[in-house]
């Protein structure tokens, strides 16, 4: 029996051995590795996983080697802090430093380029994301904090138990992004993880504590997915806007327009008189189970200062010039929104190119959130005799638009058929499809396709909606289009935003408000010589385009004047934009809108961030809390609160004091700790707590000398400590270490 | 020969404590004339007294064990006898005999040198087991039988013994049983180097322990002793003093744990120094400053263990590991 054996027993955490210290970076690794591993439901591929890997590994290891040979235990997190800066250097900004490792000022602005460009990334990605060089840039920085923050609570702090919050804040990542997305076998391996460091890095009190922890985080992760409110894009209330996330917007429009409050969108001005369909994407391709964006890759130098023509626009095609000044508020959109035809759109942030064939403006890495810019464009209006002279005519190229899947049920075409028999031309059969859908048989429904399970834009869909002749923008406009191929027409389908609401500015010009109950699907068409022209197949919503009228009476007409009353010019001037087209008006309000809690993907992250700096900060505010009640006590006349508070104080400041030391003792071993106040303080206190405790007598402590006492060990231990056990209060451990045994 | 066989109750009236105190402070002096330098183990020495205890001094010769007792029993004015242990001493050279009274015609019992208020047993561990065992039924009984009758001892009866090493030669190690009749076992330690010079000079011209006057009276340190016994120990503190003793009983290092005797006295001794430091209750630090003294001289280290030797400072780094290890009961929700 020696000295060392009473500093042992008195010290629970000793010091690790460098062999025991290796072990435990090598469990964080595998910890880090496991979290981590649960973002795959996250982000696609595993390519991320690998590097984000390196830079755990390397940062553990490079405080490891570091604690080999350093004597003071703070080195080896100055050293990890150091390399995860150079590696974060080396793998994201080589060309802006010397000799790819030396940080430059542009580094740091290279780093923040990445860091917006990653953060635009995931709100503007669908689940799951691709992991472009931002969003990888954001994951490599929160591993290596999350590598530098576990070694130093495992090292420097010699909190082992503490290394299960970074890891369970990775954890929780994709629960907060999506409750269905929590790994179950990753939890299980984390907290295997984290239990093998507490194993190697307690003594014998700790394990049960260990097994205890570990088994309340497996089951947290499982219970946490199913007690979260449902999040993400999959919808409900607080779901975010349709384009945030989605690649193929469509999938998700439903769940939009069936969100109980509108989100504002966009506003905008225009020299047009009518408003503006503004559009974000066209779905060309029908081939599978939905229409989609066939994705071309777009040169870069399609610079959308100068757009192309819009395909197909015959020479005679009467254009009207109209600008119009957009600005995005909510929106999480890779696509812009533009009027049909776009010629320039100035004013844009970030990289923006157009699709020569849709005439769409797309973006890698910014968003359409927060943009503000004119878009220069052409209002095509052909005469109806231009549109039939197209006839039937495809022109070479195409084709493409009249592929429909090969699944496509019969009775699409025979009602196509069926609708349009004795219309020669294109136009005439695109106007009869237009109006058998608006005949008054179809009703407006955006719950139908959901209640009776034909939600969706794809060929399946088709036959149950053609029979139950109810749905919504989705189904009437790619009802409609897929009618158009098997007709022979070019078709495909657009999604944006109808008009909006109108209302007049001071100024005396007309303001749109535009919310996501304005979101839209209809299908363009495409006639010779005349280019993609819009319809409207959905019932109640928008305006049916308007077209010259015929200069001769022509069988065709009727169609055409039937449907230009009810959407006149005028009425398209001046009612069809106020028109409650969704038959909502009060939800149109625009206070109603402004007032709406606006919710997308960027919430959800920042909301993601509230409950990282929120765990993050928790410790501190328990040890707050539990400090604020002792106090209370000791003013209630409670010296033992006093002794408590103490005692923990000095635990939190890393004094390693003997909690088995009698108040006088401890009195003399915070004396060397304090200030001159203090030590008298420290006496007073002393004194109260003996006569409480074993005189019987009453204590009166005074709760200014806890105070005194606290101010003074916390400014002679530091600034470090004093942070450290603000937010890492070695105390709080060391009560669950109690309460657990 | 002072033979006090009767309890004197009267005299049981427990000194105020400011007296207490400065009688206390006057008796360190007088003890520190004469030993210098050695003031925890004069200090213990004298709680044991206070505590009624008896007295277990160890160490090598010659560092003023037999020096210790013999100041401490001068300024006590009561009855001092002292006994020097040998090989061929008798139980009866303790006791007392009965010799025959040819004039009464009945056996007479002349009392033997353990009947005095303060007993100084010197070198206790060189008499035979069967004389050791007389002494130490006296401080056990508080009485001595002789052919069939009982004595009572005298009030206070504190006996203050000292022994060497047993490695020493020629010596009979006393039983655990009987070094359990024992309050606390301390050791003097060899003086620091002033304090060895200023005793050369000291010496070199007369005895210090004549110059050294009586400080106090037997029913003085009789009320003394009462105080000593009144002071307040919480139910925190014996929850402590227990919770010691049953540490040592479980821990891995120690074949022999404490007694409930020994708590009992460890307790009582606490009460003592709580005392003599001039507080009317005990705190756990005087259960930890006792814990090695009290407990020292009964515990029984395992074999395997480095403190398997009876004496040594290993067996007290054990008892000081359990102390550190046994949390201090503060809230009142017992031990955290």
């Amino acid at each position: 029996m020696s000295a060392a054996r009473v500093a042992d027993r008195a010290d629970a955490r000793v010091a690790p051995s460098v062999a025991s210290s290796w072990l435990v970076s090598g469990l964080m690794l595998l910890g880090v590795g496991a979290a981590a591993a649960g973002l795959t439901s996250l982000i696609a591929d595993v390519a991320w996983w690998f590097a984000i890997m390196t830079v755990a590994l390397i940062v553990f290891a490079a405080a490891a080697t570091v604690r080999s040979f350093a004597v003071r235990r703070v080195w080896p997190s100055v050293a990890a802090a150091a390399t995860a800066f150079l590696v974060m250097t080396l793998m994201f900004a080589p060309a802006e430093s010397i000799l790819a490792l030396i940080p430059t000022p542009e580094t740091f602005e290279r780093f923040g380029e990445l860091q917006t460009a990653g953060v635009i990334s995931i709100s503007a990605q669908s689940i799951p994301a691709n992991a472009n060089e931002g969003i990888l840039f954001l994951l490599c920085l929160g591993i290596a904090v999350i590598a530098v923050v576990m070694d130093g609570l495992a090292f420097v702090v010699r909190a082992p138990t503490l290394t299960g919050v970074p890891l369970l804040v990775l954890l929780l990542v994709p629960s907060f992004v999506r409750p269905s997305l929590s790994g179950g076998l990753f939890f299980v391996l984390t907290a295997a993880a984290w239990l093998a460091i507490l194993l190697v890095r307690s003594q014998r009190s700790g394990r049960r504590l260990a097994i205890g922890i570990g088994a309340a985080a497996i089951a947290a992760g499982l219970i946490v997915p199913v007690v979260l409110p449902p999040v993400g894009p999959a919808g409900g209330n607080g779901a975010s806007v349709g384009f945030s996330t989605g690649l193929n917007p469509i999938l998700t429009l439903g769940d939009d327009l069936r969100r109980g409050t509108p989100t504002l969108a966009l506003r905008y001005t225009s020299t047009d008189s009518d408003g503006q369909y503004l559009r974000l994407t066209a779905l060309d391709d029908f081939t599978g189970r939905t229409w989609e964006n066939s994705d071309p890759t777009i040169a870069p130098e399609n610079n959308v200062r100068d757009i192309g023509a819009a395909p197909g626009l015959g020479e005679d095609v009467p254009v009207t010039e109209v600008t119009t000044d957009i600005s995005v508020l909510n929106i999480l959109s890779r696509w812009l929104p533009t009027p049909y035809a776009p010629a320039s759109i100035r004013g844009l942030v970030g990289a923006w190119t157009w699709d020569p064939d849709a005439l769409t403006v797309r973006t890698q890495r910014s968003s359409a959130r927060g943009q503000n810019y004119t878009v220069e464009s052409t209002r095509i209006a052909p005469s109806i005799e231009q549109l039939i002279a197209a006839g039937t005519t495809v022109e070479p190229g195409f084709e493409r638009y009249l592929v429909v899947p090969d699944d496509m049920p019969a009775v699409v075409g025979s009602t196509a058929l069926e609708v349009t028999a004795g219309n020669a031309s294109n136009f005439e059969k695109a106007v009869a499809l237009q109006d058998y859908f608006r005949s008054g048989d179809f009703v407006y429904s955006e719950e139908a396709p959901v209640d009776n399970n034909y939600d969706g834009s794809g060929a399946s869909v088709l036959e149950p909606f053609l029979a139950a002749k109810s749905g919504y923008c989705v189904h009437f406009s790619s009802a409609m289009a897929s009618m158009a191929r098997t007709l022979g027409i070019p078709a495909r389908v657009t999604v944006g935003f109808t008009p909006g609401q109108a209302s007049l500015q001071d100024d005396g010009t007309t303001e749109y408000t535009v919310t996501t109950f304005n979101l839209h699907a209809w299908p363009e068409l495409y006639f010779a010589g005349v280019g993609w022209v819009r319809f409207e197949p959905t019932p109640g919503r928008g305006f049916v385009p308007e077209f010259a009228p015929l200069s001769v009476d022509d069988p065709a007409t009727p169609d055409v004047d039937e449907s230009v009353p009810g959407t006149a010019p005028t009425a398209g001037a001046t009612v069809g934009p106020n028109l409650p087209s969704d038959g909502r008006p009060d939800r149109n309000d625009p206070q109603s809108i402004g007032s709406s809690a606006p919710a997308s993907t960027t919430q959800w992250w920042i909301l993601v961030v509230a409950v990282v700096l929120a765990l993050l900060v928790s410790p501190a505010v328990m040890r707050g809390v539990r400090r604020a009640r002792r106090l209370r006590q000791v003013a209630g006349g409670s010296a033992a609160a006093a002794w408590e508070e103490l005692r923990d104080t000095a635990d939190d400041l890393g004094l390693d004091l003997d909690r088995a030391r009698t108040p006088r003792q401890l009195d003399d071993d915070l004396r060397r700790h304090v200030t001159l106040q203090g030590v008298d303080a420290l006496a007073r206190l002393r004194g109260a707590i003996e006569a409480e405790a074993f005189a019987e007598h009453d204590g009166a402590p005074d709760p200014a000398d806890v105070h005194t006492v606290i101010r003074s060990l916390r400014s002679a231990a530091g600034v470090g400590p004093s942070l450290l056990a603000t937010f890492a209060p070695r105390s709080l451990a060391a009560r669950w270490l109690v309460a657990v045994e | 020969m002072n033979i006090d066989t009767e309890r004197n109750d009267d005299a049981v009236h427990a000194m105020p404590q400011d007296e207490f105190y400065s009688r206390s402070r006057e008796i360190l002096r007088s003890i520190e004339t004469v030993i210098d330098g050695k003031r925890s183990a004069i200090e213990m020495a004298l709680t044991v007294m206070l505590a009624e205890g008896h007295l277990l001094i160890e160490d090598v010769p010659g560092v003023g064990k037999t020096m210790l007792a013999r100041t401490l029993a001068r300024t006590m004015d009561c009855s001092v006898n002292r006994i020097q242990f040998t090989p061929d001493l008798l139980p009866a050279d303790i006791t007392g005999v009965s010799v025959y009274n040819q004039a009464d015609h009945e056996f007479e019992f002349k009392p033997g040198p353990v009947f005095a208020n303060i007993v100084i047993g010197d070198e206790i561990n060189r008499a035979s087991p069967k004389t050791q065992s007389a002494l130490l039924e006296s401080m056990e009984e508080g009485q001595v039988t002789v052919d069939g009758r009982s004595y009572r001892l005298g009030t206070p009866f504190i006996v203050i013994a000292t022994q060497n090493p047993i490695e020493m030669e020629g010596t009979y190690p006393l039983p655990e049983a009987q070094r359990d009749r024992f309050m606390a076992r301390i050791s003097m330690g060899y003086p620091d180097a002033a304090a060895e010079l200023a005793m050369l000079r000291q010496r070199a011209t007369s005895s210090p322990l004549d110059a050294v006057k009586p400080v106090v009276t037997t029913a003085q340190l009789v009320a003394m002793i009462a105080t000593a016994r009144n002071v307040f120990a919480s139910r925190a503190v014996e929850q402590y003093a227990v919770a010691i003793a049953q540490a040592t009983r479980e821990d891995r290092d120690l074949r022999l744990g404490a007694s409930p005797r020994a708590t009992l006295q460890l307790v009582r001794a606490a009460k003592a120094r709580a005392a003599l430091d001039g507080r009317e209750f005990v705190l756990p630090d005087d259960i930890d400053a006792l814990a090695v003294p009290v407990f020292g001289h009964r515990l029984i280290a395992e074999r395997h263990s480095s403190a398997s030797g009876l004496t040594g400072g290993s067996l007290a780094d054990i008892i000081s590991a359990v102390v550190a290890s046994v949390p201090v009961p503060i809230s009142a929700a017992g031990p955290a």
